[in-house]
């Protein structure tokens, strides 16, 4: 009885024990952004159109799972903005997530956008592949009225296993 | 006697001069960083855009002296928008302008009319927020305007010179009025050049 007490408690102890683990994997996943390009652009004179940049690069988690991904631009506040001495060019993120497919969703500076899926981490800490597509959008009319010259500024990523 | 002075319209100087910074070595001067792993990761993104500088120079008009009545200089003008990107919103800025005449013998842009056997002299001055200044023919002379962003987007918006910020002023001299004959004619042209 004992013994079976014993062997219930061990069971119980090892249930609560595969629990605590299991429950601790998900606070604890490991997981990985990369894969991710510098934005170079020329805005040729009179730019008509906008100017879109697409590129691609890789979530990955260990286990796999939905994550979120927040982004700070460089601009005042966080903005999405690049900057040439006083002045600044506003522009757009949007982000698609290929394994969970649909469209382009557009990325507010500082509120993570979820329901995002990474993919399988793998040996080595490395990220196969790409998950997710990074759009970057400066407005014609911002080009238009913005001072010749070098602008320059940068996009913080930050994934969050959820 | 009858002078005619043609400013013409088809002639409407647009100029888009890029700024070409060092391209190459600003492309090595960062590479985006990548996340590590982690409970969170992050990583970084560089952008860097080149935007060249727009310059718009429209609102011109023929310019008609009329007929020589006999004795006297003969003079007209013509008010005109010189737009550039880039400038501070009711700060002023410069920017250079080059004329150009019909040309002679000695000079490709010398102001010049002509009635198709002679050719007679002109001067062009310009006038804006410094004042007005004497063009020389093909060299650049450097003018000063307001020339806000608002100035450039308003006259690609409405595609004209709503609010004209520059005159040129042409001086056809009594010598050289009393040196020809017939209707004589000519084109200047006007070239905007971001300072």
């Amino acid at each position: 009885m004992s013994i079976a007490l014993a062997l219930i408690r061990l069971r119980k102890n090892v249930v609560f024990v595969l629990f605590a683990i299991a429950a601790g994997s998900h606070v604890d996943a490991d997981i990985l952004i990369s894969k991710l390009d510098d934005i170079t652009i020329s805005a040729s004179a009179g730019q008509a159109n906008d100017i879109v940049v697409t590129n691609r690069f890789c979530v990955a988690s260990d286990p796999v799972g939905p994550y979120s991904l927040e982004a700070l631009g460089s601009g005042v506040n966080n903005a999405f903005a690049i900057q040439n001495g006083p002045y600044d060019i506003l522009f757009e993120v949007l982000l698609r997530d290929q394994r969970t497919g649909g469209g382009f969703r557009p990325l507010v500076a500082g509120v993570p956008l979820t329901g995002l899926l990474t993919r399988p981490l793998r040996r080595g800490r490395r990220c196969p592949g790409n998950t997710a597509r990074l759009r970057i959008i400066i407005r014609s009319a911002s080009l238009q009225s913005a001072a010749s010259g070098f602008y320059r500024g940068s996009l913080q990523l930050t994934v969050i296993p959820e | 006697m009858k002078f005619l002075f043609r400013l013409k319209r088809n002639l409407v100087a647009v100029c888009a001069v890029f700024i070409i910074i060092y391209f190459g070595s600003v492309n090595n001067l960062h590479a985006a960083i990548q996340g590590n792993t982690g409970a969170t990761s992050s990583g970084n993104v560089d952008i860097r855009v080149v935007v060249g500088e727009l310059a718009l120079i429209n609102g011109l008009n023929d310019i008609s002296l009329g007929s020589w009545p006999g004795a006297g200089d003969m003079n007209g003008n013509d008010a005109f928008c010189v737009a550039i990107t880039g400038a501070v919103f009711n700060q002023p800025k410069n920017y250079q302008l080059r004329a150009s005449g019909n040309g002679d013998t000695i000079n490709p842009a010398a102001f010049t009319l002509s009635n198709g056997v002679d050719d007679i002299y002109y001067r062009v001055f310009l006038t804006d927020l410094n004042g007005q200044i004497e063009l020389l023919p093909g060299q650049i002379a450097t003018g000063t305007q307001f020339l806000a962003d608002i100035t450039y987007i308003l006259n690609l918006i409405f595609g004209g010179c709503f609010f004209p910020n520059a005159t040129v002023d042409i001086l056809v001299e009594e010598a050289e009025l009393a040196s020809g004959a017939g209707t004589h004619s000519g084109t200047l042209t006007l070239e905007l050049i971001p300072e």
